[in-house]
């Protein structure tokens, strides 16, 4: 444990002529206890079904803790009487450390008010008193709450009133239990959840997404009749979707004659491997194939990405035929799985790309199946 | 810079879209001192992205004078490292977590000023990195006001993809067990 400087709390008075008012604490504020004050009228419908609430603003944080085995009485009543006249009190957990320090309220005592004995040392002539103090800017006391010696305290799920975030876009992630694909607004950070059991467990973890700059270059990522067919192949929109909307798709090849399937463009403009992604979910009819997903650049006639998915009762199966593993394929709601995988490096960006897939598992033909298909993405 | 898969980007008008970067940043008004910096995350790609990317950056804007932090390294491996202004003392682990893998890394800085980095993967055995040599710690961070990124060097400069379970900051150097107890985390 390394060694704690006083701890202490200052204010500054035009009633005496020092250049500031310190009383040094023996130790640092026990029992330090978090606390929130706001204006609340509450009614109840006598049924019991209903609670109005009105608040008044948003109230403000307090940190309550004890003074004790105070061995100078008259500096703490005078640091009450400060409290008391309104003066700013500047709480110092430790003077090694005088800029980690505390401007605050003193919500209580307030005067009139008197010290109690220690309990422990008391008879030694120590005294005591609760403090409730409210920081003038009223802000929570995150760190403070946790304990003398820790500097920054965060949580995924606490406040970040006191940072500054920007993302001047909105962007996904998924929410918690069975993983709703959620939107966030521009200029709010992400909690996400995730599943600490792997990438099939409930999502019962609150995680603080954060992600830099990146450009999704499918044009349509989710509008499949924008796509170019392959053969005849059969889409019907208005599909459940991870979302829990209707803008996911069955694609169907019914045939064994004909190679059915859609196609994209996509333009790369990087040489670096690209990620792919695309939400599927097993259809009413599984190819014994499985599902083809597939990035591949037509000029040199050469796969950039390639990943087979077959299903068992609802569960994929990602087999990487080109290009590597990027993680596990992530349960979402209602069955459906986000398949990803990084790319090969082997094709440069001057030639043309396509997007395939293929819900017969193959280029070829004389397989049969569909599957459900929401959201690509290749960045 | 090295390609991630990062969150769904919808594009529903006919063209690419772009997603701007998260940019997170706290104030800290701590000195340099001994202390132990505790981070429990999910890898999502930071490690990927390129050498260099910065976890998490205790600093000024310019990353001129004293800092400390956690990064990346070519390899995949994240290390620790502290700079006080003239030359940095870092070290460095021997493997680094998959993607999708939840990460605690633990990272001292005695008041030598010598930086040592834990860590333990999906809760595994932790796993201790070789400690720096000893650099004298600087009496301010920065040449500014110093704060607490999260999202790369300075502000706006995210540098990968990663999702935050917990970061506790504590005087002095504890261990990895002390640490998930004053975050309060399960290994």
């Amino acid at each position: 444990m390394p060694k704690i400087g006083r701890a202490a709390i200052g204010w500054t008075s035009t009633e005496d002529s020092n250049t500031e008012r310190i009383h040094l604490l023996d130790v640092p504020l026990r029992e330090p206890r978090a606390g929130h004050t706001m204006s609340v009228f509450r009614a109840e419908s006598l049924d019991k079904t209903a609670v109005q609430t009105y608040h008044v603003g948003n109230g403000a944080y307090e940190l309550e803790g004890e003074v004790r085995f105070d061995a100078h009485p008259q500096s703490l009543i005078d640091l009450i009487k400060a409290g008391s006249q309104g003066k700013t009190l500047t709480y110092y957990p430790n003077l090694n450390d005088p800029d980690t320090a505390y401007s605050c309220t003193l919500i209580s005592p307030v005067s009139p008010a008197g010290l109690s004995l220690d309990r422990d040392r008391g008879m030694m002539g120590d005294q005591a008193v609760t403090l409730k103090l409210r920081q003038t800017n009223e802000t929570p006391f995150p760190a403070l709450n946790k304990g003398t010696n820790v500097l920054f305290f965060y949580r995924a799920g606490d406040s970040i009133a006191q940072a500054t975030f920007a993302r001047a876009d909105t962007a996904s992630y998924v929410a918690k239990g069975l993983g709703t694909l959620s939107t966030a607004a521009s200029g709010k950070a992400r909690i996400t959840w995730i599943s600490t059991a792997g990438s099939t467990g409930v999502r019962n973890v609150p995680a603080l997404l954060l992600e830099r700059a990146q450009t999704n270059r499918v044009t349509w990522s989710e509008k499949l009749s924008t796509w170019t067919s392959v053969g005849t192949v059969a889409i019907s929109s208005a599909q459940a979707d991870p979302r829990g909307g209707t803008a996911a798709w069955l694609i169907t090849d019914a045939s064994s004659a004909e190679l059915r399937g859609k196609t994209l463009a996509v333009t790369l403009t990087a040489t670096s491997r690209p990620g792919v992604s695309v939400h599927l979910k097993q259809g009413t009819t599984a190819s014994t194939a499985g599902v083809l997903f597939q990035l591949r650049a037509t000029t040199a006639a050469a796969n950039r990405a390639k990943v087979t998915v077959t299903w068992s009762s609802g569960k994929p199966t990602a087999t990487i035929n080109t290009g590597s593993s990027w993680m596990a394929p992530e349960a979402l709601r209602g069955g459906w799985w986000r398949i990803s995988l990084l790319g090969t490096t082997a094709v440069s960006t001057a030639q043309a790309h396509l997007l395939h897939i293929y819900p017969g598992g193959t280029t070829g033909v004389g397989l049969k199946g569909n599957v459900y298909f929401y959201g690509a993405q290749v960045e | 810079m090295s390609t991630l898969v990062t969150s769904y980007n919808p594009t529903l008008a006919g063209s690419v879209d772009a997603r701007a970067a998260d940019s997170l940043t706290f104030p800290f008004t701590a000195r340099p001192q001994a202390m132990t910096i505790y981070v429990k995350f999910q890898e999502r790609g930071i490690l990927r992205a390129a050498a260099g990317m910065w976890l998490m950056f205790l600093g000024n804007t310019g990353a001129t004078a004293g800092y400390i932090g956690l990064r990346t390294l070519a390899g995949g491996v994240y290390l620790i490292q502290y700079n006080n202004g003239a030359t940095s003392v870092i070290s460095t682990l021997a493997a680094g977590p998959a993607i999708g893998q939840i990460d605690e890394l633990c990272g001292t800085i005695a008041a030598t000023g010598s930086v040592q980095l834990s860590q333990s993967i999906q809760g595994a055995a932790i796993t201790t990195a070789a400690a720096s040599n000893a650099l004298v710690l600087v009496p301010a961070w920065g040449g500014g006001t110093a704060r607490l990124c999260l999202t790369g060097l300075a502000a706006g400069n995210s540098d990968g993809a990663w999702a935050l379970l917990s970061l506790v900051i504590v005087r002095g150097v504890h261990d990895m067990t002390a640490m998930r107890r004053y975050a309060a985390t399960k290994p």
